[in-house]
């Protein structure tokens, strides 16, 4: 798997999912990229470790055995524990989606996902925890770019460089979370806000124009391209 | 409905009562004059013999010429017919029908008939009709009830049936009015019916959660047993075909569930001009790398639905139109209010569809002759179809000559 070069945080993590086999597979992927690990394979045992270990987010399959997610979570969140959680699950549906949210789940992923989406939202809802520092600004950085949240402005070594309404908010999204992977899924949901599914990559497609925008004719490229997840901004 | 049958009904009743009264009055009035003719007759065959036949039940008295009728008749008299007197005789205080005779000797005689039985039975004819309209009426007016009843509380069970089918709430049932009668039997049968429907409709759900749950956790470990090879050409294409088998089968459990369940928990108002013009924003990129005009007419019109269902719906028709578009063709998207409707329309300039295709390009993983190599899972359509029905329209298909002209209506 080819790992990007990522700000580097080490997240605690707890993995509640009863398939062994997907289990290990977010396990083992979440120590590869850094992460310390724990695991439970019923809702009962993940309750447990939830409310008396202290991690930096959860990831809660929906269907367990014993005890569901949603219950666990609302659970924990009825407690007053504000650990982030993404939910995983097999139902895809709008409303199983608001659902999940709405029993205090941060975000939901629906299987099968690929190893990266999931990393990628585990990995900016971490973070969205240990640092609110950015609230304030109005100014965001990456390298030499400069994007001005109040002007609308962004300028690059000196030059000023137009940029259309979405193509501002996909640089301002991927700005505001410099140094994470985003996924096209994550893309859409944020900048577009709507949950659906193009048949065909569209997103690419906006990707490159800002590109032609943002890159052309300088030396360092901002954005890059991630094999199997999504686009990464950089300083 | 029950007003004009209750108004026939009564019209029916009436006119068999005023039946009854005309027959029975014309034919009393006939037989008297019959009667009465008769017994004149019989005067004149005998002739001027002066002598009065002596009939049972008849009357003859002579009068005298041109004096008016003595005073003990014309205290009770009435006219029955032309010619006709009816008056009470006080000898012995029996009604009589009588006319007058006038004799070739211009002898005036009062020739009378017996009519006090025949007159009770007449009174009796004329009760008895009347008794007949007032049970007519009563009969009208407990049909002209019980059909209100029946009426409306059809009307309820209608009215609850059609709420159910368009909220796709199975949990609710029809309101028992009563027990007794066939109204309320059939309400519970069709409740016990519904509850059947909700039992089989939970059981599918389950089955596809389970399916779902089943298959999709395996597919997954699947995908992420490929994704943890080593890099390979190999790779990317496994990756791409498990890529496909999912997408594929998410967009079937998908549209069964929108069919299926026609949820509609996510409708709100939302700006159908805004979500349409973030769609052509969306699909501006790939139709300028096509050099496809793409244009966008759109009214600014609001109505009830889910947003990322529509907005995948319009997503597909236009992913489609640009697709099947040569470069530098068009495409253009519509919104427009008709009357009550509300129109979206998808045109390109592409290949077109054949007729005989026409309808079939909405069923599940049917794929048009002519794009039977392009990339896509032949569910595109379906989609757009199940999410239209969930939002009560229509959507057809038309040639916009060249391409295709496709037209929904919400």
């Amino acid at each position: 798997m080819a790992k990007p070069k990522r700000k580097y945080v080490c997240m605690r993590i707890l993995v509640i999912e009863d398939d062994p086999e997907v289990q290990s597979y977010i396990a083992k992927g979440m120590k590869e990229a850094g992460h310390g690990v724990d695991t439970a394979d019923n809702g009962k045992d993940g309750l447990f470790l939830a409310t008396t270990e202290d991690y930096d987010a959860l990831i809660v399959d929906r269907m367990l055995p014993e005890l569901d997610g949603l219950t666990i979570i609302k659970t924990i969140r009825g407690a007053g524990n504000a650990t982030p959680a993404i939910i995983l699950s097999a139902l895809g549906e709008v409303d199983d989606r608001v659902k999940g949210l709405r029993s205090g789940g941060d975000d939901y992923l629906t299987k099968p996902f690929a190893f990266a989406e999931l990393l990628a939202r585990v990995e900016i809802l971490g973070r969205r925890k240990n640092d609110n520092l950015q609230n304030g600004d109005t100014k965001l950085y990456a390298g030499d770019l400069e994007l001005d949240l109040l002007s609308r402005k962004v300028i690059r070594d000196g030059k000023t460089i137009d940029l259309q309404s979405r193509e501002f908010q996909l640089l301002e999204y991927m700005m505001q979370n410099k140094g994470q992977v985003i996924t096209r899924t994550m893309l859409l949901e944020h900048v577009w806000d709507y949950h659906f599914d193009p048949q065909t990559n569209v997103i690419d497609v906006h990707i490159s124009r800002l590109r032609s925008k943002v890159d052309k004719g300088f030396d360092k490229a901002i954005i890059r391209t991630v094999r199997g997840a999504g686009y990464i901004i950089e300083d | 409905m029950a007003l004009v049958f209750t108004i026939l009904c009564g019209a029916a009743a009436l006119s068999l009562g005023y039946f009854i009264n005309y027959f029975t009055q014309g034919h009393f009035i006939e037989t008297t004059e019959a009667a009465l003719d008769a017994e004149i007759r019989y005067i004149e065959a005998l002739g001027e013999r002066d002598v009065l036949p002596k009939h049972t039940g008849k009357l003859y008295i002579y009068l005298d010429k041109n004096a008016p009728l003595p005073d003990y008749l014309s205290s009770s008299i009435s006219r029955l017919a032309e010619g006709i007197i009816v008056f009470n005789y006080p000898k012995n205080n029996h009604r009589y029908a009588a006319k007058i005779y006038t004799s070739k000797n211009a002898q005036r005689i009062l020739v009378g008939t017996d009519i006090t039985s025949i007159s009770k039975k007449f009174k009796f004819m004329q009760w008895l009709g009347v008794a007949a309209i007032c049970f007519v009426m009563l009969i009208v007016f407990a049909a002209y009830v019980i059909s209100v009843f029946v009426v409306t509380e059809t009307n309820k069970i209608a009215d609850t049936a059609r709420d159910i089918m368009n909220t796709g709430d199975l949990s609710r049932r029809l309101e028992v009015g009563s027990k007794w009668d066939d109204l309320g039997n059939m309400t519970i049968v069709l409740n016990a019916l519904l509850a059947r429907v909700e039992e089989l409709m939970t059981d599918v759900r389950q089955v596809s959660d389970n399916i779902a749950h089943d298959l999709r956790t395996p597919l997954t470990r699947m995908r992420s047993n490929i994704e943890t090879l080593p890099e390979s050409k190999n790779k990317d294409e496994l990756l791409d075909e498990a890529d496909h088998i999912l997408n594929t089968f998410n967009a079937l459990l998908r549209i069964s569930r929108i069919e299926a369940e026609q949820q509609k928990s996510q409708f709100a108002p939302i700006n159908l001009k805004n979500l349409l013009d973030d769609v052509a924003e969306f699909y501006a990129p790939l139709a300028e790398e096509k050099n496809i005009n793409l244009t966008a007419i759109l009214s600014d019109i609001s109505l009830n639905g889910d947003r990322d269902l529509l907005f995948q719906a319009y997503a597909n028709l236009l992913d489609n139109a640009i697709k099947f578009s040569p470069n530098g063709g068009t495409v253009k998207l519509t919104l427009t209010q008709k009357h009550n409707d509300t129109l979206i329309t998808v045109q390109d300039s592409g290949v077109g569809i054949a007729d005989n295709e026409k309808n079939k390009i909405f069923n599940r993983f049917y794929r048009g002759v002519k794009c039977r190599s392009t990339h896509g899972t032949g569910l595109g359509l379906s989609l757009v179809s199940a999410v239209i029905k969930l939002h009560g329209g229509t959507i057809t298909v038309k040639d916009n000559n060249p391409g295709l002209k496709i037209i929904t209506i919400l």
